[in-house]
């Protein structure tokens, strides 16, 4: 097997060798296990960065494992694939540092951690993968791995929680499957394309079985995605501990959906054919509907983990609705978007984390004066707040740019309207909370959870907050940067929309 | 170099801010850091590109923006320094200080639309922490917030189209609206007076000067970007003297002579919304140095005024009189000489007219609003330090003179005694004859901020249909997850089922493969 063979499957392998070794490891075997853990997140990212240069100079890595006869697993590692696997591997690495502190001392640690990193080896196979049969294979595994971390606590609400969503993602998963089997029969075996669409040799009289198929896959990969109405399990599933709703509810599972959505707009169909089959213009108005309706009930949540798990459902949309019209300005919008929204949306979950886990605050009214108590915590999330309703020169400033120029370049000043109306829901419910916190004071002592710190909380949860917030500024400030997400993203822009 | 000097210098004040032994010292050097930008003001013109930055970020300046950027940096210095003397300085008051003092030169000196759309956000959104003080301001901060974001947001779209080249009225009216909602273009006025009268007088000069500075910058940097919008202008035109009237009669009825003077604002940004007209209008570019000019006058002068409502004392008075006659046009003030500038770029014969018949009688209004400001203050009795007001009053009074030598080929042409003199002769009898009237008249009154007194009812009424709505989700899909049963769930829930059917799945897996 060759290097560039080897490489895929080593990122790949990564995560996963750990996770399988940490599930049969003893909840007692802390020290192993955080070693596991850390040698396998620092591995994947070193690995992922070799894998940016190299595909920066233009190498092509590729693995192919035959599985179904003319079917093979196939993990490639093409633009799109490594800004989605660097996101992955980057935010893995700071989350196993936070939920190391998160869980110290609670029970199931080796079962979280084990699936944790199945998890997120699932996320970076759904990113490698070169075709439909080995998207679906990791999408698959992702739904099944995530469900331990959401019932963790095995609460009844987490109980629940975990039903609902195993009912959401795996009816999606459903409809996924059979439309990717029907769009095999027609098309027969194919890999994704490197640049336009892989289903130019299919029959025109087939156009309209496309377009069901086409809506069939988005609708599939929407209940991920949390596009209204699929959208139910997302502020559910946040009775899951706070990295996981981090990492997985505010970056692997929701991008998982972005991402097979992305794959098949631009490397399935091709966006000259998704455009011209009219599919995404529905899709952009559902879009459309998902941003606004999210952010109105973020307004209406006092419980800030919901209110954050609203806003993700709005935000999500962002990265849909720009994929979803056409040219390149709103395409790099969009998949700017995935890595900026992920960021900043990790910045806001840990720092929830932090305030429940420290001071045992759950709700946006119990916020006043938190700032003077833990300054650090709250500028990060200050900052991605403030990211978030695409104020300069944060990272949602670059993508709101060029999701605007993108959606007037396509002849869509409607979605440029929906995107301003919802910069103003989103500075009308974070703002409050960044109100609370500094401009307000707090009459009763804190409900001291932790033993006091040298820092206003445990170090090793406050590193990964302060870090994710410094990405936000460094992405939105030096966004034109050679290694910037921003340049990236321009060159799979130009990949797909060649001049 | 000298423009990241200028820029660095109150963002690297601002993080010091994080060291509590800094903060002291910080405040020390807080009048002396705008001073930073006018060697940048002063110097011969230049351009900076900076590619890495944001999406590639230019810097520089021309003749009108020299003279708004030293403009802005005098002004920013004597109002520091009254904040300095004022003793009461919060933490935060004093970091968003520095970040609105960075955000204000920087969208002077900005010259590219996200750079500028940067810095324009930075001041305008630290304002609001200058603005906040006291609990007081909330309200006044919470309607400034409330507009300032509407106009971010307009302007943000009006950027987006000019980026794109789509140079339509729509565009125009975008950049007009967005970055007038700092300037108190109408309907958008409401915050400034309340704002004004909420704060303390170093805050309010800030609000009234550098605000309305980085604004006109904007203005006067993109607009020459659209086409010429005939349509567009004389609606400006025609609005904007519409504005200076009817703020004028605002502002007599107020009681507060700091929110009188936020009318006074929302006036004199008439008048120079009028003269964007006339030149919106004109087939031939934007003439941006006029506009500059009437700016620059009127940012000092209205900052002066609003750091002279923190002191009181003989010198005090005469140099606030003396600011209200210049604000007026008297003869050979700043203010006549800016208006007489204005009203020469009416070039189409129709607005000209319009501009000609009614530019004059705004200086009657003017100065009928400011002799009701003087008698508002005639008795006041502050505590403030007057140095930073004299020192700042002197420079609103002379450093104009400057601009125009700089700015205006032959500035002879402008000094017109006569056509200045006459307006002021009617608004001295229009007070002769209502002095009988003063007591009558002075039991009319108006809230501050007029149509603010209509937040509280908007906002129950949107709260109403918020919480109608409250709790109610769409309704979920099938719920299939009924199906599910209890029993197996409970055991696939402990530990070794779940992992060894997960092992056992992979095993499948891997004998799959071999296969």
């Amino acid at each position: 097997m060759s290097l560039e063979a080897l490489l895929p499957l080593a990122i790949l392998a990564s995560s996963l060798v750990p996770g399988l070794l940490i599930v049969f490891l003893d909840d007692r075997h802390r020290r192993t296990r955080t070693w596991l853990n850390m040698i396998g997140a620092t591995l994947k990212v070193l690995l992922v960065v070799g894998a940016l240069v190299g595909v920066y100079h233009g190498i092509e890595y590729q693995a192919v494992i035959p599985m179904i006869p003319d079917y093979p697993l196939l993990l490639r590692l093409d633009p799109l694939a490594l800004l989605f696997v660097s996101l992955s591997a980057a935010l893995w690495l700071l989350t196993t540092v936070y939920a190391i502190a998160y869980l110290e001392g609670s029970p199931h640690r080796s079962r979280f951690f084990g699936f944790f990193s199945v998890c997120v080896s699932a996320t970076v196979g759904i990113a490698m993968a070169g075709n439909l049969i080995t998207l679906f294979f990791f999408y698959e595994l992702l739904s099944l791995s995530t469900y331990p971390l959401v019932i963790h606590r095995e609460t009844r609400k987490s109980l629940h929680a975990g039903r609902i969503y195993l009912a959401y993602v795996l009816s999606g998963s459903a409809v996924l499957l059979g439309a990717i089997v029907w769009l095999h029969s027609l098309a027969g075996p194919f890999e994704f394309a490197v640049s336009g669409g892989a289903l130019d040799h299919v029959d025109p009289r087939h156009r309209p079985a496309l377009l069901v198929i086409f809506l069939l896959m988005v609708g599939g990969f929407g209940v991920k995605a949390a596009l209204v109405p699929m959208h139910h399990w997302l502020p559910i599933a946040m009775v899951a501990p706070a990295p996981v709703s981090a990492l997985l509810h505010a970056v692997a599972v929701v991008k998982a959906g972005a991402f097979g959505i992305a794959r098949t707009i631009y490397d399935v169909f091709g966006s000259e054919l998704s455009h011209s089959l009219g599919g995404t213009w529905m899709l952009a108005i559902v879009a459309g509907v998902t941003i606004i309706y999210g952010s109105l009930r973020a307004l209406q949540q006092d419980d800030l983990k919901r209110r954050l798990a609203y806003s993700t459902v709005s935000q999500l949309s962002y990265i849909i609705l720009g994929l979803s019209l056409p040219g390149p300005l709103a395409t790099i919008g969009a998949l700017v978007h995935l890595v900026h929204q992920g960021i900043m949306k990790i910045t806001l979950f840990f720092v929830a984390g932090n305030l429940a886990e420290t001071l045992h605050l759950h709700k946006v009214s119990e916020l006043d004066g938190v700032g003077w108590r833990m300054p650090w915590t709250m500028s990060a999330f200050t900052v991605a707040a403030f990211g978030m309703m695409s104020v300069p020169p944060l990272a949602g400033f670059i993508s709101e740019w060029f999701l605007g120029l993108g959606a007037l370049n396509a002849g869509a000043p409607w979605a440029l309207g929906v995107l301003l109306v919802s910069s103003l829901l989103n500075a009308a419910y974070f703002l409050p909370v960044i109100y609370r916190a500094w401009f307000r004071s707090r009459g009763k002592p804190w409900h001291e959870n932790l033993p006091r710190h040298r820092w206003e909380t445990h170090t090793w949860l406050l590193i990964p907050p302060v870090i994710t917030a410094l990405l936000v500024i460094v992405l939105g400030l030096f966004a034109n940067g050679l290694w910037s997400p921003l340049t990236w993203v321009r060159i799979i822009a130009e990949q797909e929309y060649p001049t | 170099m000298t423009i990241a000097l200028a820029l660095l210098l109150p963002l690297l004040a601002a993080a010091l801010m994080m060291w509590r032994s800094a903060r002291a010292y910080v405040l020390a050097f807080t009048p002396w850091i705008p001073l930073a930008a006018l060697p940048v003001a002063v110097a011969p013109p230049a351009t900076v590109e900076i590619d890495f930055l944001l999406l590639g970020m230019r810097f520089g300046l021309e003749p009108w923006s020299q003279v708004l950027l030293a403009g802005t940096a005098l002004l920013w210095t004597c109002a520091g320094w009254a904040l300095r003397l004022s003793g009461t300085v919060t933490t935060p008051r004093l970091l968003a200080w520095h970040l609105s003092l960075a955000g204000n030169l920087g969208a002077i000196l900005a010259m590219d639309a996200p750079g500028f759309y940067l810095f324009f956000a930075l001041t305008s959104l630290a304002a609001y922490g200058i603005l906040v003080n006291t609990r007081r301001a909330r309200r006044a901060g919470w309607l400034y917030l409330v507009v300032a974001l509407l106009g971010e947001l307009l302007l943000l779209a009006g950027l987006l189209l000019l980026t794109l080249e789509v140079t339509g009225p729509i565009t125009a009216a975008l950049l007009l609206f967005g970055l007038g909602a700092k300037l108190g273009i109408l309907p958008l006025h409401f915050p400034l007076p309340p704002a004004y009268a909420a704060t303390d007088a170093a805050g309010a000069a800030v609000f009234g000067g550098g605000l309305t500075l980085a604004a006109v910058a904007g203005w006067l940097r993109f607009l020459p970007g659209v086409q010429p919008q005939p349509e567009l202008g004389e609606y400006a035109l025609i609005a904007g003297l519409a504005t200076a009237f009817a703020a004028a009669l605002a502002g007599m009825l107020q009681r507060n002579s700091r929110a009188l003077l936020g009318y006074s604002t929302i006036s004199q940004m008439g008048i120079l919304t009028a003269g964007l007209g006339l030149t919106l209008a004109s087939p031939t570019p934007i003439a941006a140095a006029p506009l500059a000019f009437f700016a620059v006058h009127h940012g000092l002068n209205k900052a002066a005024l609003l750091l002279g409502t923190g002191s009181s004392g003989r010198l005090v008075f005469a140099g606030l009189v003396l600011l209200s006659l210049a604000l007026a046009g008297v003869p050979l003030s700043s203010g006549a000489v800016a208006k007489a500038w204005l009203e020469s770029m009416a070039a189409a014969p129709a607005l000209a007219d319009t501009a000609h018949r009614w530019l004059p009688f705004t200086s009657t209004a003017t100065a009928l609003l400011m002799a009701k400001f003087l008698w508002l203050t005639r008795k006041a009795q502050h505590s403030g330090l007057q140095a930073p007001f004299l020192a700042l009053a002197l420079l609103a009074l002379i450093a104009p003179w400057a601009g125009i030598y700089y700015l205006h080929p032959s500035p002879g042409e402008l000094i017109k005694f006569g056509a200045a003199i006459w307006p002021l002769v009617i608004a001295a009898a229009i007070l002769a004859i209502g002095w009988p009237l003063r007591n009558w008249l002075g039991r009319w009154h108006l809230p501050p901020g007029d149509l603010a007194v209509l937040d509280k009812p908007v906002v129950q009424a949107l709260r109403k249909l918020l919480g109608f709505w409250r709790g109610r989700e769409l309704p979920r899909l099938p719920r299939l997850y009924r199906l599910a049963p209890e029993r197996l769930e409970q055991q696939l829930r402990t530990l070794p089922v779940t992992g060894l059917a997960l092992f056992a799945l992979l095993l499948a897996f891997a004998v799959a493969l071999s296969l």
